[in-house]
């Protein structure tokens, strides 16, 4: 049996005590996203500041706003410090990567996801054993992913 | 129609309905195991396959007295009224009879004939109780007359003892005069002894949805083995059986309410689609732009979103009662709210707060003011005495899947001139009188409203757990949930100080067994998964009320609900998880 000590690592409530990039950036020109967890209402917006055009492009800035448990918290603030610097293709591919991590399926992966290292993130497996907290930990970067459809 | 009292429902449609053989007779002793009055435990409880062995048999005297029709070959009675004059093998007063077995095991004697056979699907009235005995057939050899007395030997049901429920499957009476006891009612929930990882569970979450006690499951086993068939559509007489299962449940429903007749109970299929019955039915047909219906702040969005719906629709405007700092209704500028309002309509008690606002007192508002008064009873029904009459209310939602009873089936309560002049909500198949090439008419209430093949099983399910609350009887049960609510408020204030904030009155006098709460800065996904950790089921979020998270200036809270089956011990066990969350995240 999974146990709370497989979702709650020490990492993760070190994100929720002290998240990373929150705040709010101006919009236009970052473009700002709203994601909701209907299960529980939670809310969280998303701001992106993307630099250059299509896949090549930099992802300058990200910022958090909104509230959430610790397993939405902790997954969207080691998900900006995860994708600032990176290109926006290279977030993308991050976002499959932890989509697939998390077990859900139906994620086309691409040549050259497997090498993808989450980091940190990958302290977030243990969710998969809490189906429940799934869709927490996959808000923020469903939000991302809105995000950068529209940037 | 009236409703039937609930002596008189325990003798319409009980056991052998002819499948059953009748059991042989044998020594009332070695049959008949002598309960204590009121005690209800595991030996009372007779699950089906033990019945054989706890068959009953007594001899009684019953005496018919009036309105035997009868033709030669068979004897069709349509109402007898009999009564128990003696009780003559284990010395049980006649008043405590309860009911006769149907078939009776053997006819003794009979002054107006040789009876030949007796099957009925009712058994025989005691208690000088009338019994509209529609389905018995009688067969008397011939010049059967009124008056005639007709000694039996039959399955003796006594108070306190042993009720019956359909067809054989027996199960433990309460004594409706014994205390409500936890112990006892416990046993009656299987899953109560479910354990996960070792550790018993906490079930705290009877606001979403009850646990079900086993004369429910029973009973749906029993009906779907034996029973089931179509209703209202077949005139065999499995179909006939399954019809009266049916309609059986909307008499207990109707008792249970005090609705004046049973036909005005429609099913529906959860409290939701009630609710929207009444605003796709009257609503439209009522309602037009500009027209106020008045809402409450802290209404489910079950009686939110289909107003808003049709203020979308038809441009109705939605006016909002607002709440007190401690969670009641703010009843202020009620007057105002309610000025050339069209529709009031609000919660009995509120799933969030547990606020129980003053129903009759609202409806009596709503008329003086010329509008509706349509009450969301679903978490009241469940845990009080409801009385719509009382209330003086226009139309009631409320659902069975809270009460004990399956999910799946939903009722609406309405006067019946309501009903009748609202149009149908749901066409098809049983809700017409007749349709042609040019058009329909509808069937009578309830049918008019209840389209299509309607959850049958899940009406005898329903039915089942009505008369389990009865038998505990709807003021020990909130009774029950009055003193546990004030031990948790107690505990939880005590143990927790500021750290943990209760919504909602403090006064259990307004205030049912729903407690939500805010714990430390912990988000509540994170202190229900660390309750769940010790089996503590409870819920977390918005609870279907956002625009309430709103007012309270939250965006979810947790809630522990209650329900007859909870004790100090599970509150304790709620106390002693929130500790532990302390550690967890090193607060």
């Amino acid at each position: 049996m999974a146990g709370l000590e497989d979702l709650y690592r020490e990492i993760i409530l070190d994100h929720y005590r002290t998240p990373r990039n929150r705040g709010e950036l101006e919009s236009p020109p970052a473009v700002e996203s709203q994601g909701h967890n209907p299960l529980c209402g939670d809310e969280i917006t998303l701001y992106l500041l993307v630099d250059g055009e299509g896949d090549d492009a930099v992802v300058s800035d990200v910022k958090i706003g909104g509230q959430g448990c610790s397993i939405s918290q902790s997954s969207a603030s080691m998900m900006t410090q995860a994708v600032i610097g990176n290109t926006v293709g290279e977030a993308r591919a991050m976002i499959r990567r932890f989509r697939s991590m998390m077990g859900i399926e139906g994620i086309e992966a691409q040549p050259g996801d497997d090498e993808i290292d989450l980091g940190d993130l990958e302290a977030l497996q243990g969710v998969v054993k809490f189906p429940v907290r799934i869709k927490c930990a996959v808000l923020g970067w469903s939000t991302l992913a809105d995000a950068l459809d529209r940037a | 129609m009236d409703v039937p009292s609930r002596d008189q429902e325990l003798l319409v449609g009980l056991y052998g309905n002819g499948h059953e053989p009748v059991p042989e007779h044998r020594p009332i002793s070695a049959v008949f195991p002598v309960v204590p009055a009121g005690v209800l435990g595991a030996e009372a409880v007779h699950r089906r396959r033990d019945l054989a062995a706890k068959r009953a048999h007594q001899e009684v005297e019953v005496v018919a007295h009036q309105g035997i029709r009868m033709n030669l070959d068979q004897a069709t009675f349509d109402e007898v009224t009999c009564q128990v004059l003696e009780h003559v093998a284990i010395g049980v007063a006649a008043e405590d009879v309860l009911a006769i077995s149907s078939p009776v095991h053997e006819v003794v004697e009979s002054t107006g004939g040789v009876v030949t056979s007796w099957s009925s699907h009712t058994p025989i009235m005691t208690k000088g109780c009338h019994s509209r005995n529609r389905r018995d057939d009688l067969e008397l050899s011939h010049q059967a007359r009124q008056g005639v007395t007709v000694r039996v030997c039959a399955t003796v049901v006594t108070l306190g003892d042993f009720s019956y429920g359909d067809r054989g499957n027996w199960t433990g009476r309460y004594n409706p005069h014994m205390a409500f006891d936890l112990d006892t009612v416990r046993k009656e929930f299987p899953i109560l002894s479910r354990e996960i990882g070792g550790k018993p569970l906490v079930y705290l979450d009877s606001g979403n949805t009850s646990q079900k006690p086993h004369r429910v499951i029973d009973a749906m086993t029993d009906f779907l083995e034996n029973t089931y068939a179509p209703i209202n559509r077949s005139s065999y007489r499995l179909a006939g059986e399954a019809t009266e299962a049916y309609e059986g449940a909307r008499r207990a429903v109707a008792r249970l309410i005090n609705a004046p007749s049973p036909d005005e109970v429609i099913f529906t299929k959860n409290a939701t689609e009630s609710t929207n019955l009444i605003a796709r039915s009257w609503g439209i047909a009522n309602l037009r732009e500009g027209d106020p219906v008045v809402l409450t702040h802290m209404e489910h969005h079950a009686n939110i979103v289909p107003w808003q719906m049709l203020r979308e629709e038809l441009g109705i405007e939605i006016r909002w009662v607002p709440l007190t700092a401690d969670g009641q209704l703010d009843l202020t500028h009620l007057d105002q709210l309610l000025d050339g309002a069209k529709v009031f309509s609000f919660t009995a008690m509120s799933n969030v707060l547990g606020t129980l606002p003053p129903v009759a007192q609202l409806c009596a508002a709503a008329h003086d003011a010329g509008a509706l008064a349509v009450v969301d009873a679903c978490q009241y029904v469940p845990h009080n005495v409801t009385d719509v009459q009382a209330w003086g209310a226009d139309l009631v939602a409320f659902s069975s899947h809270k009460m004990c009873g399956p999910s799946g089936i939903g009722m609406l309560w309405g006067r019946m001139e309501l009903l009748d002049a609202m149009p149908p909500f749901l066409g098809g198949g049983n809700m017409i009188d007749t349709v042609t090439l040019d058009g329909y008419t509808t069937a009578p209430v309830p049918a008019k409203f209840e389209a299509g093949t309607p959850p049958i099983t899940e009406a005898v399910g329903l039915r089942a757990a009505v008369e389990f609350l009865e038998d505990l009887g709807m003021d020990n049960i909130r009774q029950h949930e009055i003193d546990l609510t004030r031990y948790a408020l107690d505990t939880l204030n005590d143990r927790f100080g500021d750290d943990i904030t209760i919504y909602g009155p403090t006064d259990t006098a307004v205030r049912g067994g729903v407690l939500s709460f805010a714990f430390r800065d912990l988000h509540p996904h994170d202190v229900s998964q660390i309750l769940d950790e010790r089996n503590v089921c409870v819920r977390a979020g918005h609870h279907c009320a956002k625009p309430l998270m709103q007012v309270l200036g939250v965006q979810s809270t947790t809630r522990a609900s209650f329900y007859l089956y909870n004790g100090t011990d599970d509150v304790d066990a709620l106390a002693d998880a929130l500790d532990s969350a302390t550690d967890i995240f090193g607060l």
